[in-house]
């Protein structure tokens, strides 16, 4: 590439960058303008005062020219991009490059999207709300009383100074009969092991002991019949 | 209508833990009426709900929240789980949810659950400051 002609490729480079940065300053915009939009209207209920009317037609059509606007500026860059590809191919991008500082357009419509949605979800939350909680506003006592014993779940049981700082770790809830046996399945299994031993042992040793005690007591009998012949067998 | 500003120092005192600011803001509350602190705290929870859930969210993540809260909380067992579970979705969108929930009931889980989604933002003073004045904004709305 001669030295003329890189000046030009680098200067249209130049102008393709301006243009780009241009575009998203303009997405930007009609972001914003979407954005005023939506409060314009929410202010606007119920009202039919020319000004207020004013700002909805205005920031609509702020919203629509910015979007216009970004959309030109895109095909302008496209167009030089494509002219410097022509007279230099490969010289210029053929996809608008993504920088992470600078949000997208599409980022930006979505970003406003999910703020619009969150909006209108605290909106109707709200309306609701309201509308339920109207009798509970007329009673202080027992809306004080419903905060007061929600406020006490939060900072858990109060110390013997009556306050303290809630603990930022989940606190220590003791373990259910059934936890405590699985945590400690292995202890116990140990325990039923010697435990089932003892038992054995002590059987067995029981068993011995009861068979010696019937033999003995057989002994004694046979000795007490041969001292004490009975008088059934005829003998004298 | 402008928000009253001890609803606004009661959320300032709970993201702060401090309990003691928090029981004088409830007897001077008894004295001077309950009037818009509904909205206040309504806002406020379905404010930081939405950001919560900003990334998206579905029955399973708000059953495991709700799961969440109740382990942080132990107290907080008293309150019924379902229903827990249908005061998040309505303030994601599903207001039919809460149409047989007592309005007692939901102010008591709403603080609650404030308690647990200020925590777990752990706000420095400016982003609390921030945070107030979008609540104040919302909540003036529905006065």
């Amino acid at each position: 590439m001669s030295g003329s002609l890189g000046e030009v490729v680098a200067q249209l480079g130049s102008a393709i960058d301006t243009l780009r940065n241009a575009a998203v300053v303009a997405q930007r915009a009609q972001a914003d303008a979407e954005e005023a939009l939506t409060h314009y209207r929410q202010a606007a209920r119920g009202s039919n005062h020319p000004q207020i009317a004013g700002a909805v037609t205005e920031s609509r059509t702020a919203a629509e020219k910015a979007g216009k606007l970004a959309r030109l500026i895109s095909e302008a860059a496209d167009h030089v991009g494509a002219y410097s590809n022509a007279v230099a191919p490969g010289s210029a991008p053929t996809k608008q490059p993504t920088d992470a500082a600078t949000p997208s357009g599409e980022d930006l419509l979505t970003e406003a999207i999910e703020r619009d949605s969150a909006r209108r979800n605290v909106g109707s939350f709200l309306s609701t709300m309201t509308r339920k909680a109207e009798d509970l506003q007329d009673n202080t006592q027992k809306s004080v009383a419903a905060a007061r014993e929600a406020f006490e779940i939060i900072r858990g049981p109060r110390g013997p100074s009556g306050s303290q700082q809630a603990s930022t770790t989940a606190p220590a809830v003791g373990p259910t009969v059934g936890q405590r046996l699985l945590n400690d399945a292995p202890d116990t299994a140990g325990h039923l092991v010697v435990v089932g031993l003892v038992a054995s042992v002590a059987l067995h040793r029981s068993v011995q002991s009861i068979r010696k005690g019937i033999a003995r007591l057989r002994d004694r009998e046979r000795t007490d019949r041969v001292q004490r012949p009975d008088p059934r067998d005829g003998t004298p | 209508m402008s928000v009253r500003t001890e609803f606004s120092d009661l959320i300032r005192a709970m993201a702060r833990h401090d309990w003691g600011m928090v029981d004088q803001l409830l007897d001077g509350l008894e004295t001077s009426g309950w009037h818009g602190g509904s909205q206040v705290i309504g806002a406020a929870f379905a404010i930081a709900v939405n950001d919560r859930f900003a990334a998206g969210h579905s029955p399973t993540k708000v059953a495991r929240f709700v799961a969440e809260t109740r382990n942080q909380f132990p107290g907080a067992e008293s309150l019924p789980t379902l229903e827990m579970e249908g005061l998040v979705r309505a303030a994601l969108g599903e207001v039919g949810l809460i149409d047989n929930l007592s309005p007692e009931t939901a102010l008591q889980m709403q603080i609650v659950f404030l308690g647990k989604l200020l925590k777990e933002r752990d706000p420095n003073e400016a982003q609390l400051e921030e945070f107030i004045a979008d609540v104040e904004q919302t909540a003036a709305e529905y006065l």
